[in-house]
């Protein structure tokens, strides 16, 4: 294990030890209703959230524990000294890709279900790496979301949002 | 009237040309329905039992469990192809599936999930026809606090898939927990994490879920990627599976089946639990467990022959007792009353033709299943020829018109994001995701199992150990986690050695 999967493991352990105490103290209380005249501890409604947030408070607690006695114990494999530097790029590829996906949930309303879904294989596409094959991604982005209207619409009797101005027969 | 001479009736019944087309009909329709992400063996049922009310009972129904079956093993296609499920049940069919078809086995995995899944079809309908009677005593003495033995025992195999890292399975297990509590409570119809959404209240559907944990990391893992994989899998997707292979994997496959068996003849348990379970069993007894969640074939063989192992049993307590198993046995159980039948003890008294013609039906289904899985290989196999940088795209559109599907609204495309972003973060951090999906499908049924006990044995945490079958199951359960502390122990020792 190489001291970046350690210091992962240790902030990982932290940031789950920290959401099971958050369960415990503010949104379990908030979100969990439980009625008066509960006839048992064991069979109030927040009886299997509280058990499951003791058991992320425990397992991140565990965690973050052992990744530090690890760091101790095992001798120091150094990482990629360039990783970091290098992994700016998918970064900023994930959050273009969480916009579109946004964005693709959104079209879906307005645009209908088929063109958003044409819209968002030719950005995908293009994200993933498919320019290379541009007649391919067009005709992907252009058939694939007519047939899986055709199947859910038509032949499933399921309605699929057409959107405001464009609509389908 | 003679059992034999019923028999011949019932085969008259069967061989004539409208039947046998029904039954192949289905068969196809299910296979393509199952093969499409979103859509379970339960819709394309429900699809096609409007298309039965005119048709013969005999041809109705043989079409329907013809879709039913269909759709159980369509749906380990999109899992090993695009690691996507098509149904719940093959969700465990992903975690040696899709390594394989990564390694450019596709073929090869499709080949022995369909095998897997004809051989156990065929056992799952012998147990039917011989030991209906039987099983269907064996799963109505299961009650709350058996059900609650039986399930955590089925979590024990948590273990087995959190791969190198338990804590962090756990951990995982521990999230699919949490959010398969969200939803009104059962017991007293309270809100839990609700939060004033009005979508939340049924609780999260877990096809949205299954597709966002698996299908929309790779998405997004390819676009991080940015690069595009020419050919590889094209120039490696040729391979069969040999006969030492199926050799090989005979005994998990028969193993597999007989807990698919028992699980189906037990109401309400469904065929994704029988999957685990089986896959479980099949790890700790193969020579290769070390092998399994990275592309192992017997890991395929057994969770196929779990969840189709499911399919003939499921009818056992539908035509014994009439009590249907789950929710596609309930839809089947409305095709027979609409045809005027019921079932029950009384329709073996007074429609035996028509019992055994179901019989003769389903074993016939199986040769149909096998035909119309080779032509579907041959046919879906393609699919993991296509460059990662085309097919990712276009699996993102599949899955948002599938989870789409499951309940006609947008939420559940937005449930499926939402998990696709929690999935890749643990792809990142380096969490299972297996642990999770199994702790959510089950987590549920345990809880309500272990309420529902709590109310029976009125809060006497002794009930759940009021007989054989709890006992088994805890003796089972501690077996297991002993022999997992083992494992770790000695799993320390021997490299310090």
């Amino acid at each position: 294990m190489t001291r970046q999967e350690r210091r992962r493991d240790f902030n990982l352990g932290l940031g789950v030890a920290a959401f099971g105490a958050a369960l415990v103290l503010l949104i379990i209380p908030q979100g969990v209703v439980v009625p008066k005249g509960v006839r048992s501890a064991v069979l109030s409604p927040s009886f299997w959230p509280y058990a499951i947030a003791g058991f992320l408070l425990l397992g991140g607690i565990l965690l973050a524990v052992q990744s530090r006695l690890a760091s101790a114990g095992a001798p120091d494999v150094e990482g990629d000294e360039g990783e970091e530097e290098r992994q700016a790029e998918p970064w900023l590829r994930l959050a273009a890709s969480v916009v579109l996906l946004s964005l693709y949930y959104l079209a879906v309303q307005p645009l209908g279900m088929v063109v958003a879904s044409m819209l968002a294989v030719l950005a995908f596409g293009t994200l993933a790496g498919a320019t290379r094959r541009p007649i391919w991604l067009v005709v992907t982005a252009l058939v694939l979301p007519l047939l899986l209207y055709g199947f859910f619409y038509e032949v499933a009797s399921l309605p699929v949002p057409t959107g405001r101005w464009i609509h389908f027969p | 009237m003679s059992a034999y001479d019923a028999f011949l009736g019932a085969f008259a019944l069967v061989a004539q040309l409208d039947n046998v087309l029904a039954l192949a009909l289905g068969v196809v329709v299910g296979v393509i329905v199952g093969a499409v992400p979103g859509m379970s063996a339960t819709m394309a049922v429900a699809l096609a039992l409007p298309f039965t009310f005119t048709l013969d009972p005999i041809v109705g129904i043989l079409m329907l469990i013809g879709v039913y079956k269909g759709g159980i093993y369509g749906g380990s296609i999109p899992a090993i192809l695009i690691k996507t499920p098509g149904t719940p049940a093959s969700s465990c069919t992903v975690l040696d599936g899709h390594p394989m078809a990564e390694r450019g086995e596709a073929g090869k995995a499709l080949e022995m999930s369909l095998y897997a899944s004809c051989i156990a079809d065929m056992i799952s309908n012998l147990s039917l026809i011989l030991f209906a009677a039987w099983l269907a005593a064996f799963a109505l003495s299961f009650g709350p606090p058996e059900y609650f033995t039986l399930i955590l025992f089925s979590l024990t195999i948590i273990a087995g898939v959190a791969g190198d890292t338990l804590l962090k399975g756990l951990i995982s297990a521990g999230f699919g927990l949490l959010l398969a509590t969200v939803g009104l409570d059962l017991v007293y119809g309270t809100d839990r994490f609700i939060f004033g959404e009005a979508d939340l209240m049924s609780g999260l559907n877990f096809i949205p879920v299954l597709i966002g944990l698996f299908a929309i990391p790779e998405v997004l893992l390819q676009c991080t990627r940015g690069d595009d994989e020419i050919g590889r899998v094209a120039r490696l997707g040729r391979s069969h599976v040999t006969l030492a292979e199926m050799r090989r994997c005979l005994r998990s496959i028969f193993k597999s089946s007989l807990i698919g068996v028992l699980m189906g003849a037990i109401p309400g348990i469904g065929g994704a639990p029988a999957a685990f379970m089986a896959y479980g069993e099949a790890r700790r007894s193969s020579p290769n467990a070390a092998n399994f969640g990275r592309g192992e074939l017997e890991g395929v063989a057994a969770s196929e022959a779990g969840n189709n192992g499911v399919c003939g049993a499921t009818m056992i307590p539908l035509l014994a007792l009439g009590i249907p198993g789950d929710v596609i046995t309930a839809v089947i159980l409305g095709a027979f009353m609409v045809h005027g039948l019921q079932p029950g003890p009384l329709l073996f008294q007074q429609n035996i033709v028509v019992v055994y013609a179901i019989f003769i039906g389903i074993m016939l289904s199986s040769v149909f299943l096998f035909a119309t899985g080779m032509i579907a290989i041959r046919a879906f196999r393609r699919v993991a020829d296509i460059p990662k940088s085309i097919l990712l795209p276009a699996v993102l559109t599949l899955c948002v018109f599938g989870a789409y599907a499951v309940n006609n609204t947008m939420f559940d495309v937005a449930v499926m994001f939402a998990t696709g972003l929690f999935g890749y973060f643990m792809v990142r951090v380096g969490m299972p995701a297996a642990p999770f999906l199994i702790a959510f499908i089950l987590g549920p049924m345990l809880e309500d199992n272990f309420r529902q006990g709590m109310l029976m044995g009125q809060s006497d945490f002794s009930i759940f150990f009021r007989s054989p079958i709890t006992w088994f199951f805890w003796a089972l359960t501690a077996a297991t986690v002993a022999l997992l502390v083992w494992q770790g122990r000695k799993g320390r020792i021997v490299p310090a050695g």
